[in-house]
């Protein structure tokens, strides 16, 4: 076994205690600030909102459900509509919006589609 | 005083939370600023789309070979549009960018063939009436001579079997209805191009000597193709933008795959068992042999101010269209032969004499109808045929055949 020939310095209470709290507010303080930057930017209901967006556009394609509607998709509400194009009877706007529980909007994609 | 060795450490640790957290901040601000492109690029793209329908509902809003910017919506995000030909199809290439991002689209534009008409069958009225006989069956709507069909007698031959399910019959005019001129001058002009007067062309025997396949995609330039000499493509792949121009006889064997290649020489030889996605055009003659397949979207032409010559031999199929238009004349010579067994999924347009004893999934056309058997040649004849235009599907798109037909991509290309 070694044999250990000078002292260790120990760190007072008082040191560690001081240690602790700064390390605990930095904690803190990095927390809220990912809290509050995932909060602010809302990218987990983005992309959900923009899945359903995408689906539901090519459900309206594929099955030429040409037709204004609204409708559910896990926690987003999709607001579909069509408005004619100036001009034309085969031509229409197809909009379709993503909102949140709040009714905050998260996704608009419009498109100019072929209905006949 | 008060000693400080914990707090080293601690301060090493605020560092290290300090530098984690901000890269989790990182991650996370460049993750958002994904999405949010990519909520961007899926807007390009929409609009892109939105400027090609538009251009397809108003095809004279986008004249060939013209850039034009279309802006289909009040959001700052214009599109450069470009329509190009490609044989007897369009491609409308579209173009967006937003900042640094841009995305290209290209699409293959034809003419919906499913309309209201209906129509299965079409002999211009040259003073012949239309004679049927053996098993018939024709679905759709039929313009003939006189509005009507006769039974005939060929050889000991009378109306066996007969399923006919006009729709409408109607007398027919003394020609066809008008092709697309512009669609056939372009691809005539390819045809009788000598291939030196050609701005960027590779010598084909030697390109291909080379390599066994080339792809090339619709995003980069067309790669030309062309030859003075008789060639034979064997054990080749070509895939893509590719044409190919020849002043001699063009062979395709089995071995050889191409698809959406083009070929222009005055002879094409298809041989036995080959499949494939092409669109040839020739001035002489084409012969399509025994049990080939030749996908959608191809196109056989015979584009000649002289007599030529097209057959497609039994067990072959070609989903696509089958055209024969010789300029100059409101009645040609030139003979459209489809052999018993053989198949068309398209329209069958030929402003000279088609001999048909086929199945045609879509519509003839013809100028005048040609039968050969062993006892003699009659003239407006038709023995033992299928002509069903309700087999085609509702959502088929043929090439510019007409003018004024409704376009719709049939395909886009990467």
């Amino acid at each position: 076994m070694a044999v250990l020939n000078r002292k260790i310095q120990a760190s007072t209470l008082v040191e560690v205690i001081v240690a602790l709290l700064i390390i605990l507010t930095c904690f803190g303080m990095a927390m809220m600030a990912i809290d509050s930057n995932y909060k602010s930017s809302n990218t987990h209901a983005l992309i959900q909102a923009q899945q359903c967006v995408l689906m539901e556009r090519d459900k309206t394609m594929k099955e030429k459900r040409f037709i204004d509607e609204e409708i559910s998709c896990g926690k987003i509400r999709i607001v579909k509509t069509l408005t004619a194009f100036p001009n034309s009877t085969e031509l229409k706007v197809l909009e379709i919006q993503a909102f949140d529980a709040n009714k905050k909007l998260l996704v608009s994609q419009r498109e100019l589609i072929i209905t006949e | 005083m008060l000693k400080a060795g914990s707090l080293l450490y601690a301060i090493f640790v605020t560092l290290i939370v300090a530098l984690l957290t901000m890269s989790i901040l990182w991650g996370h601000y460049y993750g958002t600023i994904q999405i949010q492109n990519s909520i961007k690029r899926t807007q390009l793209e929409n609009n892109i789309h939105s400027a090609i329908n538009k251009a397809l509902v108003f095809p004279d809003s986008l004249p060939y070979n013209q850039e034009l910017v279309s802006i289909p919506f009040n959001d700052n995000l214009p599109v450069t549009l470009k329509r190009t030909h490609w044989g007897m199809y369009d491609i409308i290439t579209g173009r967006a960018a937003f900042k640094k991002d841009s995305v290209k689209q290209i699409a293959f534009v034809g003419q919906m063939a499913f309309d209201a008409d209906s129509l299965a069958l079409y002999v211009s009225d040259k003073g012949k009436e239309v004679y049927i006989s053996g098993n018939i069956l024709i679905k759709g709507r039929c313009d003939v001579p006189t509005g009507n069909f006769k039974y005939a007698y060929i050889g000991s031959r009378k109306l066996a079997n007969k399923q006919i399910f006009p729709s409408k019959m109607n007398k027919s005019k003394a020609d066809l209805p008008k092709i697309n001129e512009a669609q056939i001058t372009y691809n005539q002009n390819l045809l009788f191009t000598k291939p030196e007067s050609l701005p960027k062309h590779i010598e084909l025997v030697d390109y291909l000597e080379k390599r066994d396949s080339v792809v090339v995609s619709f995003q980069e330039p067309t790669l030309v193709l062309s030859t003075q000499e008789a060639y034979a493509l064997r054990n080749k792949t070509l895939i893509g933008n590719i044409i190919i121009i020849s002043t001699k006889l063009i062979s395709i064997e089995p071995s050889t795959k191409l698809d959406r290649v083009l070929i222009y020489a005055p002879e094409i030889r298809v041989e036995k068992n080959v499949k494939g996605n092409m669109q040839l055009f020739a001035s002489d003659s084409i012969l399509v042999g025994e049990n080939c397949l030749l996908n959608f979207p191809s196109c056989i032409s015979l584009l000649s101010p002289n007599v030529s010559y097209l057959k497609i031999s039994k067990g072959s199929k070609i989903v696509g269209n089958v055209i024969q238009f010789q300029s100059g004349t409101t009645l040609s010579k030139s003979l459209v032969q489809i052999d018993a067994d053989a198949e068309v999924q398209g329209f069958v347009y030929s402003n000279g004499y088609v001999q048909q004893q086929g199945k045609i999934a879509g519509s003839l056309y013809a100028n005048q109808l040609y039968l050969k058997t062993n006892a003699g040649y009659y003239e407006n004849h038709l023995v033992d045929t299928e002509i069903d235009f309700n087999k085609l599907p509702r959502a088929f798109v043929s090439c510019n055949l007409f003018n004024n037909k409704k376009q719709r991509v049939l395909s886009w290309q990467y």
